[in-house]
């Protein structure tokens, strides 16, 4: 059984049909590319993997769990358990300094915060971030947000990490770093890394790929 | 899935816009639950002095007779061994007219006996020399002193004299304040026998006796001590209690105060849409904040209790600012000269409030139920937008 199982998953917003039967499995640990153009539909399977929104038809099992059926609060602890979340925009909360951000699925999710603390400043210090960890958002850069935002994402363990266009706001020479410091993080703790992007130089930086195009997979 | 309400306050209310629309929307609320509390404390204020100012001058409970007069005898003396009785006065009231240097007033004059008027109204009626005690309303309207005369005129009862009025000086012994302005200003009081020997009436006639009952715990037990004295009597009597000759008044402030209250539910509708502002801007402003917390696994049940939560504090707050709010104008009310009433518009010259709890139930509750209306309608707002839906709109 694969980590990642798509059945068939067909989702439409009004009469717009996004994903038209999509099917794939995914081994526990992979790293994965989903590649199209804009509007393909790339984006919507990736929110539909991280519990973000539900598949209209087929299912989705994540780690034998079928996700499809989960009830919210069910869905928000998978979210907050599972997942992490790379996004675009890097959606730091201004009103927090940058600790207090990475904290927050911790705190959501009650976790013991000073081991969660601990985990924490060694990825800060990896990716070169310590004297980030005080300050608000707005005091660090764009590049330092980012991987504020990876150290959320990965500060729990997930079993998957999720980036939606993780370097669609940086140049070519941060995207190309961001890209290996995914697989770098993904690889030391075992996640599962699935990146959604338009960018083809991004793609193939992965053994990995599948290709979506108006709703289905093409390669 | 659990965010302590504190914490996630701090990421909702960030920003100093925030804060003040916040406080905006409190102090609003505040505000329009105090108007109704102060007017229903008003209402209740004007009831409770009419009633306990009511009681000052007519005794607990007022005994009349079906046939217009009766006579002090040994049947009406009975009375007095009802175990509920503790005093009566016998009084004999008539209507005249009030005559000083060319001005003339219609009056109630009241022949009473001191003694025993005073056990039961606790009354002190001092009428030297023969003279009469008015009402303090009377004296200063018609700028009399003490020591000056005046003529009463009453009708006259005998055929002879063809209806000409009976025509009789007296002095101004004292003036007596009752409380209430309409019968500062109306009543006229001197000795019984003085009043029965000027209309040339029996000695022994009354139309009215005024009754003191033995002690009681509550007001309304009044009523029930009145059935059972009616049962007692004979037929020609009747029991009254003494708030009944204001009955109409009383209702009236009763169905008055009901209807305002309900009226006033505006105030606190327009201090609602302030309450809307601030939930609109919060869920609208703050979505970024609340779509990204549900991505990290915020679940939709934290969420509502946190938005109730939000709300309860702010009926909470305003609640209790209100509390104070009006405390702060029963002060005024009381101390300051400039909200004294005119006494002739508004029978009382001066109120206070006076809440129950009932009150303040009912207008809390009320504003409870309009707070929880709103939230759950705004509440709506975010439940029906997807999370996926939200997260594109907010942050694309």
């Amino acid at each position: 059984m694969s980590f990642i199982e798509v059945k068939n998953v067909f989702k439409s917003y009004g009469s717009t049909e996004v994903l038209r039967g999509i099917s794939f499995n995914i081994e526990a640990g992979a790293q994965c590319a989903i590649q199209g153009m804009s509007g393909s539909g790339k984006s919507t399977l990736l929110y539909i993997l991280g519990g973000l929104d539900q598949a209209g038809r087929g299912e989705v099992v994540i780690d034998g769990k079928n996700i499809s059926s989960l009830n919210d609060e069910a869905l928000a602890k998978f979210r907050n358990k599972s997942v992490g979340f790379v996004f675009q925009f890097h959606f730091l909360l201004p009103s927090l300094n940058c600790m207090d951000n990475i904290l927050l699925p911790a705190k959501l999710g009650n976790f013991p915060i000073k081991d969660i603390k601990k985990r924490v400043h060694e990825f800060a210090e990896t990716l070169g971030v310590s004297h980030c960890l005080n300050k608000f958002p707005f005091e660090i850069s764009g590049g330092e947000q980012q991987r504020i935002n990876i150290i959320r994402a990965t500060s729990l363990k997930p079993g998957i990490l999720l980036c939606d266009e993780p370097t669609g706001n940086l140049d070519s020479k941060n995207s190309q770093k961001v890209v290996e410091l995914l697989k770098d993080i993904s690889s030391k703790l075992g996640t599962t890394l699935l990146v959604v992007t338009h960018d083809t130089v991004v793609a193939n930086k992965f053994t990995q790929k599948i290709t979506i195009e108006d709703g289905q997979i093409i390669s | 899935m659990k965010l302590p309400f504190f914490a996630l306050l701090k990421i909702i209310m960030e920003g100093k816009s925030s804060i003040r629309f916040l406080l905006g929307a409190i102090g609003s609320f505040a505000f329009s639950i105090a108007v109704i509390l102060c007017t229903v404390g008003l209402m209740d204020g004007f009831e409770s002095t009419l009633v306990s100012s009511l009681q000052k001058s007519s005794g607990d409970l007022i005994l009349t007779s079906r046939n217009g007069f009766f006579h002090v005898d040994e049947e009406f003396n009975k009375i007095t061994k009802a175990p509920e009785v503790k005093h009566i006065t016998p009084l004999t009231q008539v209507e005249a007219f009030f005559i000083f240097k060319g001005n003339s007033k219609g009056v109630l004059v009241k022949g009473v006996e001191e003694e025993s008027f005073k056990k039961v109204t606790n009354i002190d009626l001092q009428f030297n020399n023969g003279g009469i005690v008015i009402g303090k309303s009377l004296m200063e309207s018609l700028g009399l002193a003490i020591g000056d005369e005046v003529v009463l005129t009453f009708a006259s009862n005998s055929r002879s004299s063809q209806g000409s009025p009976i025509l009789k000086s007296f002095v101004v012994s004292s003036s007596v304040k009752h409380g209430v302005y309409e019968k500062d200003m109306r009543y006229v009081y001197l000795k019984r026998e003085t009043l029965l020997d000027t209309l040339n009436y029996n000695p022994d006639t009354a139309n009215m006796a005024l009754i003191k009952v033995n002690k009681i715990k509550k007001i309304d037990e009044l009523k029930a001590i009145a059935f059972d004295l009616q049962t007692e009597l004979p037929d020609k009597y009747r029991i009254e209690t003494f708030w009944d000759e204001f009955k109409v008044l009383l209702d009236a402030v009763e169905i008055e105060k009901m209807s305002i209250t309900l009226v006033l539910q505006m105030i606190v509708v327009v201090a609602i849409f302030n309450i809307i502002a601030f939930i609109i801007f919060i869920s609208e402003k703050k979505s970024q904040e609340l779509f990204l917390l549900r991505a990290l696994g915020l679940n939709l049940k934290t969420l509502v209790k946190f938005w109730y939560q939000l709300l309860l504090s702010v009926w909470l707050i305003s609640s209790l600012i209100s509390i104070g709010l009006t405390y702060i104008f029963n002060y005024l009310l009381t101390s300051l000269p400039i909200f004294q009433l005119p006494g002739d518009i508004y029978v009382l010259s001066r109120l206070s409030i006076d809440l129950t709890p009932v009150d303040f139930v009912i207008v809390f509750g009320l504003a409870l139920v309009w707070i929880f209306i709103i939230g759950f309608i705004s509440l709506g707002r975010l439940k029906n937008k997807t999370l996926l839906h939200g997260l594109r709109q907010e942050f694309s």
